[in-house]
């Protein structure tokens, strides 16, 4: 019998893009246990929402992640808009949807763009990103800001997309399909893709309904679990929507699915564009103050379902709980790489898609119980 | 193969990225860049200050103006948004990098 030995990776490491320390305890090259530490980009996003107006922190809260902002635009107005009963017209729902689907083309493709290099082709890095560099600049047209869109407001939008906006929206989509279709292809027919991606980082889909996994990785095993159409929101309700599974649950399907979810938001898109009435625009500002309540939402990001609970008192959020997908993801890591031969473990990694800063919400837990901690003692570093 | 192909294609075209600092990349008119504050119409509501996310935008007690501090500012919209007169709004100045601390004019904390 073997003795393990730990090898860290992190929290600083070359190949990851956010502090995450992962400790893998290997035996040879074969990874037997890995375990997974979190805490090092804690950012106090939940607190910095308590005691703010509800259009306030919708904008404070979109700045939770820089790839998918429009998403938890979309949970936290589904949320309100839900509990106190704000009805949107057709228009601001379809220009919600433009904008979510538009952002979830570009995140899959910043991700494949980041895999492609992780595997080692950079050209691909490359052909990937120029592709994504074009939806930006559709984003920039259609909201004013190329990352964090601040697009919309409690039941109504802050601008009345025009025609020419979305002719816009619709010929850029045009103009990066065929090249997209090319990419996809050599992912699917790539050997070094293959060989380095197929069978690795293995999920059966008992483990994935055990863990509760979400979004493309529990595509990628055959659960059916996109927010869009099992409880659509917003313009969702207008449009007809595939869900893109795969059987296989490796790295591999993983890939694919992300990649045919683009193909897919583009006839969202177009469909949205199609169906926006002609000559309406968005309610003025502000359509309704909310005073009291409280709810749940869910949207779907890129990366899978994206949760929130919001209570308001007063007219200001007294709480708001969000919980994105990567920690639904994350805890599937150390399964997934067990067995795997520690080169394959970047990929793993890579193809769960995380996005550390997000999730990052404190947790102490000592001796298998919980402890609360003050916000002084946090910042002390110890408990009294 | 579909790859190879796609490179030698893309050795005969012109770049895709711009020369950037002899040009400037295009951007949109509804680019929300450097936030200005117009003080001569500024009537010291409060609105603005009340509104805003991240407390950029504080309405300074002597003047009655509201002032923004360009290092807190997170281009919003929100303070534009609610002002009654309208004196809030963005230019089409991307780069808002700076040397100096100071000229974020940021306020004392
Ligand atoms: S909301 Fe407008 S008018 Fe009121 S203080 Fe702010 S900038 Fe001045
Ligand atoms: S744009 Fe947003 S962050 Fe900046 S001053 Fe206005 S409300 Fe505050």
């Amino acid at each position: 019998m073997h003795k393990t030995c730990l090898f860290p990776i992190g929290p600083q490491h070359p190949s990851l893009k956010e502090p995450l320390f992962l400790k893998l305890y290997v035996d040879g090259t074969t990874v037997k246990d890995a375990v997974f530490d979190l805490g090092y980009a804690h950012r106090g996003v939940e607190e910095k929402l308590e005691g703010k107006q509800v259009d306030t922190a919708l904008h404070a809260v979109q700045r939770t992640c820089g790839i998918c902002s429009q998403c938890h635009t979309m949970a936290f107005l589904r949320t309100v808009e839900g509990f106190a009963e704000v009805e949107i017209p057709d228009r601001v729902a379809l220009q919600r949807v433009i904008v979510a689907e538009l952002e979830r083309i570009h995140s899959h493709l910043l991700w494949a763009g980041v895999m492609m290099h992780e595997l080692g082709l950079d050209t691909l890095f490359m052909y990937f990103m120029r592709e994504r560099e074009k939806i930006l600049d559709v984003f920039d047209e259609l909201t004013g800001n190329r990352v964090h869109h601040s697009s919309d407001l409690v039941g109504t939008s802050k601008r009345t997309f025009s025609e020419e906006n979305l002719q816009f929206a619709l010929s850029t989509l045009d103009s990066i399909k065929e090249n997209l279709i090319s990419y996809r292809k050599t992912v699917d027919s790539h050997d070094v893709i293959r060989d380095r991606c197929i069978g690795k980082g293995l999920i059966t889909k008992k483990d994935a309904k055990t863990f509760g996994l979400v979004g493309p990785v529990a595509r990628a095993c055959n659960i059916n679990n996109d927010v869009r159409v099992n409880s659509p929101y917003m313009g969702y309700k207008m449009l007809k929507l595939n869900s893109i599974m795969r059987t296989e649950g490796d790295a591999h399907a993983r890939t694919l699915v992300r990649l045919d979810e683009v193909f897919e938001s583009m006839n969202l898109v177009e469909q949205a564009c199609n169906q926006i009435p002609k000559g309406s625009v968005v309610p003025k500002y502000p359509v309704k103050r909310i005073a009291q309540g409280y709810g749940v939402g869910a949207s779907e990001a890129p990366r899978g379902e994206n949760f929130h609970f919001v209570k308001v008192v007063n007219g200001k959020t007294a709480r708001v709980k969000l919980r994105t997908p990567t920690l639904a993801n994350l805890i599937m890591f150390p399964e997934a790489v067990k067995g795997a031969d520690i080169t394959d473990v970047p990929v793993i990694v890579m193809s769960l898609d995380p996005c550390i800063s997000c999730m990052e919400r404190v947790a102490v837990v000592k001796d298998g119980k919980s402890e609360v901690w003050t916000s002084h003692e946090l910042f002390k570093g110890e408990k009294k | 193969m579909g790859i190879l192909t796609d490179v030698l294609k893309n050795m005969f075209k012109k770049p895709f990225t711009i020369d950037y600092p002899k040009k400037k990349s295009k951007i949109s008119v509804h680019f929300r860049g450097k936030i200005h504050v117009d003080r001569k119409k500024c009537i010291g509501c409060y609105l603005c200050q009340m509104n805003c996310p991240t407390g950029a935008i504080v309405v300074n007690k002597k003047t009655k103006k509201a002032e923004v501090d360009l290092g807190l500012c997170i281009l919003c919209s929100m303070c534009a948004e609610v002002c009654p007169v309208k004196c809030i709004y963005f230019t089409n100045e991307y780069e808002n990098q700076v040397r100096a601390k100071n000229k974020l004019k940021p306020r004392k904390r």
